[in-house]
């Protein structure tokens, strides 16, 4: 899952993304709410951390700025504005969810599964797939109760693919939610991504198989019998 | 609980009440003191009139005349009065047929009337009068004989009459004053219960509008209107401390808020930095680069804290200036030399305009402080590659008074941001997107100038350009409060 965090605090926004890339997630950020707003409209993301007190362009601004421009991104406001004004104004103009800074780190990662799940239209944090489990809060994917052994990518690609379980993923889309803007790609590594989970998979007896659309993408499907 | 509308109640019926009680006694003794003379005055004359019926004749001897139908009170009948007329030997000369062969002996022979209650033969309560006199020589054809005889000896005349009809009348007076008094006590009572209500209703109605306005909403206002001329000011007072009230307590609200929420942000930064590094452990690097972050997000917290301290102080009373002897100049340039590097890093220059020295008695702490913050706010917000320029003028010869000015170019100010630019935790911009200030920076300087008795100017002129003046109090008038004198 791709998140951006516009956050102008830098250790805050170090040690958040930090955190965030260790619990699953591929994490763009933006130190002020210009580049916060750039990014938001130029990638697509599965939800956007926001600060609202931010250099250049506040977060309310890049918020009513986003949402006039279609994006349905779940935001979830990051801020020590406490007053109920402050969350319902935030809510109002269009943010998903609210934290309030301090906040316990688990409460974030929380807040944010919850939000992408309810835009994927998922109610549980686990994803089941005929034997195959994928706990996203854990970030653990076992087969008949047996874990998987994946790499960080290699789940990450599985999360999603599962996340659209049954339709067709574009190998853009996949570049855009599993790698962040720093990381330079060669042409295949989707592929190679997916020829690893495949094998994985297949070792393992799962009864589900990552299809190749020509021309179109992936998808993960249910074993046909 | 005490009440003023009770209280007067009760004070003003008790004291009419008391007056009503003392008016009608004293009323009433007096009309009692007047009837007893009247009746005393009659009785006295009726004595008179019996005395000069006792005549001495031409010869010498006595005669007493008395006439029946003139004098029928004397008769035998129900309810007469009694006379006794006695020589100075109390012998009985002549009596009234009502005493019917009683006496009424005399009980003073003394020059003057003698006045006294008696009971009287019939049993009844009355008075007497012991009268003593000496009978008058009888005039024979209207005229005095050419040769009296000796005058006669002197006589007691004793006369009684009943008192009843008096007591009777005093009892009437008695009884009409104390059912009056009652009468009026009550009515009195009932008007003094209205027109005190009437006259504090004014104060209960203040009342429940004081009443009206609560700790947690000091909104309302007292209606000075109607209100009689001895409360309203009073009441006035009271608004303008109400102004006062609300205005201290919506900054105090704002500054507790704005210093939570100003503390929220490193918070959550140390939180979020021990929440990822305890869950997922870092290695090398990371770790030096953690404890960089934990110090400068503590420095930061502490600066925070250090600040609201003095502002704190400030408020209390209690910053105390440890005034000094102290060379203006080389003190801006100490400052100055450290904030160079940054204001370098912007291509910010310094524009200096310095006396040789500029002698000030002032607290060398806080004046490096202030000097400190308004460079340091200069370097911020002036545009990269401008100037600061910073002047000291010294007024006179003695050093009586000094002037610092520093001036900056600003892009963002406007003329009405100068009311606020000194309140604790302001900004220009008002989503407080820069971090690494609190917005304390010139509430500080304000306490400290304050402290120093530092006259504070901040202002925009006719150029767009941030002027901070800071005029420093000339030396005769600190020196007398100097508690060193060192040349700083």
């Amino acid at each position: 899952m791709r998140i951006l965090l516009v956050e102008d605090s830098q250790q805050l926004q170090r040690y958040a993304s930090l955190g965030l890339r260790q619990a699953g997630y591929v994490v763009d950020s933006a130190l002020d709410g210009i580049e916060g707003l750039r990014l938001a409209k130029l990638n697509q993301y599965d939800a956007i951390i926001l600060d609202l007190m931010l250099p250049g362009l506040d977060g309310l601004s890049v918020l009513e700025n986003l949402r006039e421009s279609g994006s349905d991104t779940p935001v979830l406001v990051l801020t020590a504005k406490d007053t109920v004004q402050d969350r319902v104004h935030g809510l109002t103009q269009g943010a998903d969810d609210y934290l309030i800074k301090p906040f316990a780190f688990e409460e974030l990662t929380a807040r944010l599964q919850a939000l992408i799940r309810r835009r994927y239209g998922i109610r549980r944090s686990s994803i089941e797939c005929a034997n195959l489990v994928i706990d996203n809060t854990a970030s653990v994917v076992s087969c008949d109760g047996k874990p998987l052994e994946l790499t960080r990518r290699e789940l990450h690609l599985l999360q999603y693919l599962a996340s659209r379980l049954g339709e067709t993923v574009s190998r853009a889309q996949i570049e855009e939610h599993i790698y962040d803007r720093n990381v330079t790609l060669m042409s295949n590594v989707v592929d190679s991504t997916i020829y690893a989970i495949r094998r994985k998979l297949e070792l393992a007896g799962a009864k589900v198989v990552i299809q190749t659309h020509r021309g179109l993408g992936y998808s993960l499907q249910h074993e046909q019998a | 609980m005490k009440s003023i509308r009770r209280d007067m109640t009760i004070w003003l019926i008790a004291t009419v009440g008391v007056l009503l009680v003392i008016s009608n006694v004293s009323l009433y003794q007096y009309v009692h003191h007047v009837l007893l003379a009247q009746f005393d005055e009659a009785l006295l004359d009726e004595a008179v009139s019996i005395s000069s019926m006792t005549l001495q004749e031409p010869e010498g001897h006595l005669e007493f005349e008395l006439n029946p139908a003139s004098t029928p009170q004397f008769l035998e009948t129900d309810h007469p009065q009694y006379f006794q007329v006695w020589t100075m030997s109390d012998e009985s000369f002549a009596r009234s047929p009502s005493l019917q062969g009683g006496d009424l002996k005399p009980v003073s022979k003394s020059p003057h009337p003698h006045i006294a209650n008696i009971r009287l033969p019939d049993g009844r309560l009355g008075r007497r009068v012991d009268y003593r006199f000496r009978p008058s020589l009888e005039l024979v054809h209207g005229r005095m004989i050419e040769n009296p005889p000796p005058p006669a000896p002197e006589m007691v005349t004793v006369i009684a009459r009943e008192r009843e009809s008096l007591d009777k009348t005093l009892a009437n007076i008695k009884g009409f004053s104390v059912v009056a008094s009652l009468v009026i006590a009550a009515s009195g009572a009932l008007a003094i219960s209205f027109i005190v209500k009437r006259t504090t209703r004014t104060l209960s109605g203040l009342g429940q509008e004081v009443e009206a306005i609560k700790p947690d909403n000091l909104q309302g206002r007292l209606s000075v209107d109607n209100l009689p001329s001895e409360l309203q000011p009073i009441v006035r007072q009271l608004n303008n401390l109400l102004d006062r009230l609300q205005s201290a307590m919506q900054r105090e609200h704002r500054f507790t808020a704005d210093a939570a929420h100003e503390l929220r942000t490193p918070i959550a930064e140390l939180r979020t930095l021990t929440d990822v590094v305890g869950q997922w452990p870092i290695e090398n690097e990371a770790i030096g680069q953690a404890i960089r972050d934990v110090k400068e997000i503590s420095i930061r917290m502490e600066t925070l804290v250090d600040a609201l301290l003095s502002l704190s102080r400030h408020d209390a009373g209690s910053l105390l200036a440890k005034l000094e002897t102290v060379d203006l100049c080389r003190l801006f340039s100490e400052v100055q030399s450290k904030l160079e590097p940054r204001a370098a890093a912007k291509g910010v220059r310094f524009d200096r305009h310095l006396p040789s020295s500029a002698t000030v008695c002032t607290d060398p702490v806080l004046v490096r402080a202030c000097l400190a913050n308004l460079l340091d706010n200069a370097i911020t917000h002036s545009p990269e590659g401008s100037q600061i320029h910073c002047k000291i003028v010294v007024a006179d010869d003695d050093g009586a008074a000094v002037m610092l000015s520093i001036m900056n170019p600003s892009q963002v100010l406007s003329e009405a941001d100068m009311a606020h630019i000194s309140e604790p935790f302001w900004r220009k911009d008002a989503s407080r997107t820069e971090s690494k200030h609190f917005g304390l920076g010139l509430a500080l300087v304000n306490a400290y100038a304050v402290a120093m008795s530092i006259a504070l100017s901040l202002k925009l002129d006719s150029n767009a350009q941030f002027v901070a003046q800071l005029q420093f109090p000339a030396m005769s008038a600190m020196s007398a409060n100097s508690t060193e004198r060192n040349i700083f």
